[in-house]
């Protein structure tokens, strides 16, 4: 627009500003009215601030038709969500031809269905024989490198169900879910570096902390591991507002749409602020506070234990900023209780004593061999530097080793510099802690990009 | 607080209301002390601190502007390079310290072993870079004899005016101080433009930007190992376009702001992907700063009236300095190295021959330069770039974007860009001719379908980093 080549006060001398208020305030009102939950939701996450209310009642349920207009929306999204699925596989198909193609699957004999690989969940019986033979270009098969940021929220899962009609039953909540012993052996097993082997999925949960490191993480998982991740990370999220984003509903809704091998967590600034829980006040740090938020990390954990997947919770580092001083060492014990209680399947790294010169208060600038002093956390006193983002990356890449060489497998490309400074070498372990994992089921990659 | 976020539109249609009857009650003085303070405590939602280093510096350059002239009409030259000094130093303290320490530890290490010089853990004060160039603008001009000093309050609201403090348009002294110091009644002549451009803001920024960089930029530039070279070609545009739709969004937001508060704030961007040439584009984006370093690097330097050869030299400093100011990094330096020399081709040519290029191809080469260009402004250190260009040759990988889809998007951006003018006067045409609830629903329609089609969350807007 060219305002400067319309003489506003020019010619019309007279204001507007009444019908201009008006229109603008009616609209925010409406808005209010709307959209006063989501608002709320927001400021409550963002701000901490109107957590003693709970939920509003909003005008949207009063508008006639707002039925029939969800359904419009639904029936637009699927729309687009199916036209951008063709338009994957066709770009698929143009650049990498045969290539995009899924290789054929050989029926098996039921009698020849291998328990060792057989998952938990669909052990009493074999899963049927295969039918999909045929070299279709279906998204569900084709190969997806990695997908950074993706969304998926639990609200997709109905949907990808009916698209993935090969993933195992959910056994989130399974009641029947036993852990398993921890022999002194498994334990030492579990407390060893975790054994990846190529094409090992790893799933990387968490808030604006783990999207600084996400990237870092990726390319030094795959350049050294040659192993697959997928970022869901996603910013001002956390456990404390399960309204705003569920993070143990969205790690079961990802487990359901592909098999992981390992869940790397890492959130915890967005995290220690009162809560409400129906109605009710609750404070940081109080008992029922612990009791709550306990109960969300362990959904997590459970939900990774019970797809015999491995979890690294990365404690939160220490805050810089004012009304965040002091409150992270909770939060960390929380993460490494809960840690324990799954031995065989969670490890809880502190990521404080990488952080900080006395292991346990915000710094600003480290003092780090052959580059000196150098700035590890952002101004804002809670994000980190590409530098800070690296040392993370490498903390947590410490955590890894290769599997033991098979027979079956390609071979391990040699260790690269992937921007960050390589992990020490560990001894190898055994590569799963307690059951063989099931075979990781292919991506979906329409699914995925939502 | 954020310009597009709910608390600052609530908070903003509260003040509206009581700045339009302070007008009316008490005139265009008690409008400005309003500002004033509401221009303050804006600041001091980010942080207080942040406020009193800019009323320091809004001090000092106010006061020294005050001593340029003398008792005899003639102007004195000190108050000018002492306040330009000090500007500089305030804001390369702020912005640049970190950066020429590490770089000065780097070269003194091999002399003197050990070498180090001590830290500053030091906030970067959002808008510095832009309340520094503003207030040099205006105390050149005071200097200059083009403007005259500003009284304290107006000129403490010329440096402070929230709608520009925190990301421009770097506002010269005859555009929005002329505006201030105006004794006429202040009016909102067309409300429809306001409505429309909030709209468009609400398109650009929250919806379109957030889409891109979410689904495109983001993922191919953390992970660029992981993609198809196409995919990467792909990413790049994507951002380019977000980059725009960020920052022309903000534009539009603050314009909006000002158009309801009753200023009129001057154009930052006309539609710069259709530049044929890369002076077109300089002319198209961020049109205050690139002016602003026009007029006060370039043409000090000497801009053309030496030969051709130092001609272009000034233009490379001056480009070259532009893009150290986005940034304290190697990789924005070279940016602005990459538009200089950019631009020295593009003078060589005009030079040596009289052959233009047809403008659709311009268009096609400019964009291109530019996007590539982009990669050194997105990339936080050389080895992003360098991981990024060599993914240029990765074409064996099955790509997982929807790059026909990116493909389609593109189309649509530059065919809109194209009626992008048109499309806007004819939609405050058919707003004006409604009457203010229906540009109130229209408002709302917009405002919610924006909030179903956009991703979650609410990114931050880029420019404010600068």
């Amino acid at each position: 627009m060219q305002l400067d080549e319309k003489p506003f006060l020019a010619i019309e001398p007279e204001s507007q500003h009444p019908s201009a208020l008006a229109a603008i305030s009616l609209a925010c009102v409406l808005l209010v009215a709307i959209k006063g939950n989501a608002l709320l939701q927001y400021w409550q996450q963002t701000h901490h601030i109107f957590l003693e209310l709970g939920n509003l009642p909003t005008a949207s349920q009063l508008i006639p038709g707002s039925q029939t207009f969800a359904h419009w929306q639904q029936d637009f999204n699927r729309w687009g969500d199916e036209r951008a699925e063709r338009m994957l596989v066709a770009g698929q198909l143009l650049l990498a031809g045969d290539k995009a193609l899924p290789k054929p699957q050989v029926v098996m004999a039921p009698t020849k269905c291998p328990e060792v690989a057989t998952p938990k969940a669909t052990a009493p019986t074999c899963p049927a024989p295969a039918t999909n033979e045929k070299p279709t270009a279906e998204p569900s098969k084709t190969s997806v490198p990695v997908v950074a940021n993706i969304n998926i929220a639990p609200s997709e899962k109905k949907e990808a169900k009916t698209v993935d009609t090969t993933e195992s039953p959910s056994t989130t909540d399974d009641p029947a879910f036993v852990m398993p012993e921890a022999t002194p052996e498994a334990l030492a097993a579990a407390n060893a570096p975790i054994a990846l082997q190529t094409g090992d999925r790893i799933l990387l949960v968490g808030d604006s902390l783990m999207q600084g490191v996400a990237p870092h993480l990726i390319t030094a998982l795959k350049r050294n591991y040659n192993v697959e991740s997928m970022d869901i990370s996603r910013h001002s999220t956390g456990l404390t507002y399960p309204a705003f984003f569920d993070w143990p509903a969205t790690v079961k809704a990802a487990f359901e749409l592909e098999n992981y091998q390992v869940v790397i967590v890492f959130l915890g600034a967005n995290d220690p602020w009162d809560m409400t829980l129906q109605g009710k006040y609750v404070r940081y740090g109080s008992e029922r506070w612990r009791e709550v938020y306990s109960a969300r990390v362990k959904q997590i954990i459970q939900t990774t234990a019970e797809h015999n997947a491995r979890l690294i919770w990365l404690g939160a580092p220490p805050m810089g900023r004012e009304d965040l001083l002091g409150k992270e060492p909770l939060l960390n014990e929380i993460y490494a209780t809960e840690s324990a209680r799954y031995p065989l399947f969670a490890r809880f790294v502190a990521t404080a004593p990488s952080l900080s010169t006395d292991g346990s208060t915000f710094t600003k600038f480290l003092e780090l061999p052959e580059r000196g002093s150098v700035m590890v956390r952002t101004d804002d006193g809670v994000h980190f530097t590409t530098q800070g983002q690296k040392l993370l990356a490498k903390l947590t890449l410490a955590q890894f080793t290769h599997a033991a060489p098979s027979t079956e497998q390609p071979p391990v490309p040699p260790m690269a510099e992937p921007g960050v400074i390589p992990a020490e070498p560990k001894p190898t372990a055994s590569p799963a802690p307690v059951e063989p994992t099931p075979p990781a089921q292919q991506p979906n990659p329409a699914i995925s990009q939502r | 607080m954020h310009y597009l976020s709910p608390e600052f539109a609530l908070i903003f249609v509260g003040f509206l209301w009581l700045y339009w009857w302070a007008g009316s009650a008490y005139g265009v003085r008690a409008q400005n002390h309003l500002l004033l303070g509401a221009s303050y405590l804006f600041y001091c939602s980010f942080d207080w601190r942040f406020a009193l280093l800019l009323i320091n510096f809004s001090l000092v350059i106010l006061l020294l502007a005050q001593a340029i002239r003398t008792p005899d009409g003639t102007r004195r030259r000190w108050p000018v390079i002492a306040g330009v000094a000090i500007a500089l130093l305030n804001l390369g303290i702020f912005k640049y310290y970190n950066f020429f320490r590490e770089e000065a530890m780097a070269l003194l290490s091999p002399i003197f072993t050990g070498a180090s010089l001590p830290v500053l853990e030091l906030v970067l004060p959002v808008g510095i870079s832009f309340y520094t160039f503003q207030g040099i603008a205006y105390l050149v001009s005071v200097g200059r004899g083009e403007y005259k000093a500003a009284t304290l309050p107006d000129g403490l609201l010329h440096l402070s005016f929230f709608p520009t403090l925190l990301a421009g348009p770097i506002c010269r002294p005859n555009e929005l101080l002329a505006q201030i110091e105006s004794p006429s009644q202040r009016a909102i002549v067309a409300p429809e433009w306001a409505i429309l451009l909030v709209i468009s803001a609400l398109i650009k920024k929250v919806w379109l930007a957030a889409w891109l960089a979410e689904e495109w930029a983001n993922p191919v530039f953390s992970n660029p190992e992981s993609y198809h070279a196409l995919e990467l070609v792909g990413g790049l545009m994507a951002y380019a376009w977000q980059l725009f739709f960020d920052f022309s969004g903000y534009t539009d937001v603050v314009t909006a702001l000002a158009l309801l508060l009753g200023f009129n704030l001057p154009v930052n961007f006309r539609q710069p992907y259709l530049a044929t040439n890369l002076s077109d584009f300089w002319k198209r984006w961020h049109i205050t700063l690139s002016r602003w370093i026009r007029d006060y690097v370039y043409i000090p330097l000497g801009g053309n009236r030496g030969n051709w050869g130092l001609t272009q030299l000034n233009l490379v400093i001056a480009m070259t300095l532009s893009g150290f100011w986005h940034g304290a990094s190697i990789t924005f330096v070279v940016w602005g190295l990459w538009h200089g020399i950019g631009l020295v081709f593009q003078n060589l040519w005009h030079k040596v021959s009289e052959w233009r290029l047809p403008a659709v191809i311009g268009q096609i080469i400019t964009f291109i330069f530019v996007c590539l260009g982009w990669l050194l402004f997105r990339a936080e250190d050389w080895d992003s770039v360098s991981a990024f260009v060599k993914g240029f040759g990765e074409w064996d990988i099955v790509p997982s974007l929807n790059w026909l889809g990116l493909l389609l998007a593109m189309v649509v951006f530059f065919t809109l860009a194209r009626h992008a003018q048109a499309i806007m006067d004819k939609s405050a045409l058919a707003l004006r001719k409604l009457p203010w609830w229906g540009q109130s629903f229209c408002l709302l329609v917009c405002a919610l379908a924006i909030m179903e089609l956009a991703p979650a969350g609410m990114p931050g807007f880029i420019y404010f980093g600068f």
